[in-house]
């Protein structure tokens, strides 16, 4: 009894711990985060990590180049089911991007300080997600060269876009939502490629980061603009994390086939965005935090308002698989009703009980101290969720596709190799591209960690 | 309670008034019920559900605020306490209701029944018996969330315990999915199957996001107008009616997005079991509250929230509070009437006696829960947390 006790408050006793830990000043915050940019020797597993993901992202792009000449006929895809995995990849990867964003630009309109230590990180997230993503649609046009037949411009060809259509709207959302993450990104790191061009020793370091910084020199007009300008595309990011996943959503149910029609899409996409987005962050940044030994930066308080946020928007999702089974009996639709019934004991049934058992079952861990305390728990959790999502949005794409309307026209889809070998590829260019973001800019905001800093030593003479 | 003493009579007033009114539109209906029977259910349930719908909404933003923490939460804790625990007379309340569903709903006429193989379909749902259960295992859990939050939250006035603060966050986070199932189911019984054909999966939230806009709207108005209160005036301030300011925004944009969903996939699925739900309201007179629903729900409320001076006034916030309750009501009433009227608007006199008669009573028992307990809660951590923020918030900019 007595030991329970202690145990319990040692449980509480972490998840209290302040966004930043006791005896950090401003030296010892830039320090920590320049120098594993500034470091000369890349560490070794740095190298490690690196090398496997490039090697992934060789495979992309051989199975992009095979794809460009051959077709989309070495993936699985066939009518009926014309959309498979890459579409299942593209929802999963811009939902994943949807953490970074919200993080970054929710959170700062929210006030939210425990953001600050993990906001560049997320974002660089959001970006290499959303490169990802991007990739897909435009591999399986097939003819890839006219993607920008996607654009309206005006042409000799008489030829526009279907304005009505969503994935129009698709093409719109998403770069627009790219390029204002990439701004984001990249204005948020100008007063710390400054400070990494201060501290640089290398010359050719030193101008580079210089060109970067863009003549930042950090003086009170500066700062009055710089907040005034972040501010602002953080206003124009909110609407935009929400509007690019509601898009998407109805690309699916805009379409009449039974399992994609339905009103709740919306809400219920963007919270398995932000679900999966905060799965992706979790996974990533433990291991992150322990390998850099940052854990003095992002603490067990950032852990455990991330894994609350995943509850909250877990439930919502399982509020919305609930919704989806009443109202396929209420409608009393059959077609509706086969839908489910489909996925319950259909050809893709385990895959269905599986991401039930990872999206419902699993995240329910959450609820408890214990195990939003337990970094091990929460990354198992986080991993288990990226799985269940990926699931999700397999089982919407291709059971309702593969049995829609007339039994005559079913079919089951088998991904091919290349369809795994492009999908690993991407997974690869994210890692690429996440291991040399930590290798070449500073992963955590310094100059946001030192106004934490700041206002904690003010809170601490004030009393 | 010595703080309240300027408080106390002013409220005490008004509790009588609203008992008064109450009284009066009840009579009212009363006589409206037998001269036209019909009628007196269909305006009996449309100002139920505006009613009911507050209390709901109150139930869910004290919860979203035990778990969310903050100031703003804590400001308003009491008057969401107050409007939760009207339930127990409303659950009263609603029994008349009970009487009339055959007038009211298709489903519980067996002689519709028999004839459409979709109503038979959804019989093991719509049936009296069972709706009738529904609504007992609603009105339980409700009352039984309100109270408990209640019931520790005067509790911690009295002790200042700080178990107590972590007891209220803990039944929070279930409760809320209580309130969420059960809310849902709500309004589909109460509200969307007054047109049982048709369904919209959206709906349950739509039905609690507008709770919470109604709530957190009325909450707002009451502070504004209470804020100048001695036992307010030191832990009230324009920050705090910023950041519900915002939230009222927030609510605002949500109810919006929500709504233009349903729109946007019903429109453009085009299907015949969907459609005929927006070809009533897009037609003929309807079309037109439709409109008035756009501009008083979303365009008027958005552009003067997203003024900053607007926001931190007190008397703005009244004006603007009253004001989205009034686009509550419309949106109720676009939703409800048109099953019973699709041709045209139409209006009864027995409208404004149920509204005055079940608003009234749910502003006195309101009243009555209000003046028992200090305005703002003797014993919170959130009080400690007094001291002006450092840094310059963000959305202050």
């Amino acid at each position: 009894m007595q030991s329970s006790k202690t145990v319990q408050d040692a449980v509480e006793a972490k998840l209290a711990t302040p966004v930043i830990a006791r005896g950090q000043t401003y030296v010892s915050v830039t320090r920590k985060i320049s120098e594993i940019v500034l470091a000369k020797d890349t560490p070794r597993g740095w190298f490690v990590g690196f090398t496997l993901a490039f090697a992934l992202l060789m495979g992309l792009m051989v199975g992009a180049a095979w794809l460009l000449l051959k077709g989309v006929g070495i993936w699985g895809v066939t009518i009926p089911i014309g959309w498979g995995l890459a579409i299942v990849n593209f929802v999963w990867w811009i939902g994943i991007g949807h953490a970074g964003t919200l993080i970054s630009a929710i959170l700062l309109l929210f006030r939210q300080e425990w953001r600050t230590s993990i906001n560049r990180f997320a974002e660089a997230m959001t970006l290499f997600a959303v490169a990802a993503a991007g990739m897909f649609p435009l591999l399986h046009l097939g003819r890839a060269w006219f993607a920008y037949w996607l654009m309206p411009y005006p042409n000799t060809m008489g030829l526009w876009p279907q304005f009505r259509s969503p994935l129009v709207w698709d093409v719109f959302a998403i770069s627009t939502y790219g390029l204002v993450s990439l701004l984001f990104w990249f204005v948020g790191l100008i007063p710390d490629l400054a400070t990494m061009r201060d501290r640089a020793t290398h010359k050719a370091v030193k101008v580079i980061y210089g060109l970067l910084a863009m003549g930042w020199r950090g003086s009170a007009m500066h700062w009055h603009r710089y907040q005034k300008t972040y501010l602002l595309l953080a206003a124009l990011s909110t609407p935009l994390v929400v509007s690019v996943h509601s898009i998407v959503s109805l690309d699916f149910a805009t379409g009449v086939i039974p399992g994609w029609h339905s009103t709740m899409f919306p809400p219920y996409f963007v919270s398995g965005a932000i679900f999966s987005g905060f799965a992706m962050v979790l996974t990533l940044i433990i291991p992150l935090r322990k390998f850099y030994n940052l854990e003095g930066l992002i603490t067990s308080r950032h852990l455990n308002n991330m894994a609350k946020i995943m509850l909250v928007t877990g439930s919502i999702v399982v509020y919305s698989y609930m919704m989806e089974m009443f109202f396929a009996w209420y409608s009393g639709n059959e077609f509706e009703q086969f839908a489910i019934f489909n996925r319950f004991v259909g050809p893709y049934a385990p895959l269905y009980w599986a991401l039930m058992f990872c999206n419902a079952v699993v995240p329910q861990l959450l609820w408890f101290n214990r195990f939003r305390a337990n970094e091990m728990v929460l990354w198992i959790v986080a991993l288990v969720v990226n799985v269940g999502m990926w699931l999700e949005r397999f089982t919407i794409v291709v059971t309702s596709l593969s049995r829609d309307f007339l039994p005559s026209s079913w079919d089951v889809y088998t991904p091919t190799a290349w369809d795994w070998i492009i999908f690993a590829g991407t997974i690869g260019l994210f890692l690429s591209m996440l291991f040399i973001f930590i290798r070449l800019v500073p992963a955590i905001s310094m100059f946001e960690v030192r106004e934490l800093v700041a206002e904690k030593e003010g809170r601490l003479t004030h009393h | 309670m010595e703080q309240q003493n300027t408080l106390r009579p002013r409220l005490n007033n008004l509790q009588w008034v609203a008992l008064a009114a109450g009284i009066v539109g009840l009579a009212l209906s009363a006589v409206g019920y037998f001269t036209n029977q019909e009628q007196f259910f269909r305006s009996y349930l449309l100002s139920y559900v505006f009613w009911i719908e507050l209390s709901v909404g109150a139930v869910a933003v004290l919860l979203i605020q035990h778990l969310a923490g903050g100031r703003w939460g804590m400001v308003i804790q009491r008057i969401l306490e107050a409007g939760a625990m009207t339930l127990p007379i409303m659950a009263a309340l609603f029994v008349p209701l009970l009487f009339g569903l055959p007038a009211l709903f298709e489903w519980a006429r067996p002689e519709a029944v028999a004839h459409d193989a979709l109503l038979q379909h959804k019989a093991p749902y719509l049936n009296v018996p069972f709706f009738m259960a529904r609504a007992a295992i609603y009105f339980v859990v409700w009352i039984v969330i309100a109270f408990l939050l209640t019931k520790w939250s005067v509790e911690r006035d009295k002790t200042g315990d700080a178990a107590l603060t972590k007891r209220l966050k803990n039944f929070s986070g279930p409760a809320m999915w209580a309130l969420a199932i059960t809310a849902t189911f709500a309004s589909f019984d109460w509200m969307m199957s007054l047109e049982p054909q048709w369904f919209s999966t959206i709906y349950g939230m739509m039905f609690i996001v507008g709770a919470m806009a109604a709530a957190f709207a009325f909450a707002t108005l009451v502070l504004a107008r209470v804020a100048g209160e001695e036992s307010l005036a030191q832990t009230v301030n324009a920050q705090q009616f910023n950041d519900l300011g915002n939230f009222l925004l927030t609510m605002v944009i949500m109810w919006t997005y929500i709504a233009l969903s349903q729109y946007l996939i019903i429109w453009l699925g085009n299907l015949k079991e969907e459609i005929p739900w927006y070809l009533v309201r897009g037609s003929g007179s309807w079309a037109t509250v439709s409109q008035l629903l756009i501009a008083f729900h979303f365009v008027i409320p958005f552009f003067i929230l997203l003024s900053r001076s607007n926001k931190r006034q007190p008397k703005a916030l009244t004006m603007l509070g009253l004001f989205l309750l009034l686009a509550r009501f419309i949106d109720i009433y676009w939703l409800i009437v048109p099953a019973f009227r699709p041709d045209a608007v139409f209006f009864h006199w027995l409208d404004a006696a149920a509204l005055l008669g079940v608003g009234g009573i749910w502003m006195a028992a309101f009243y009555a829960h209000l003046k028992k307990h200090a305005l703002v809660p003797r014993y919170d951590p959130r009080l400690e947390d007094a001291a002006p923020r450092g840094r310059r918030a963000p959305s202050e900019a």
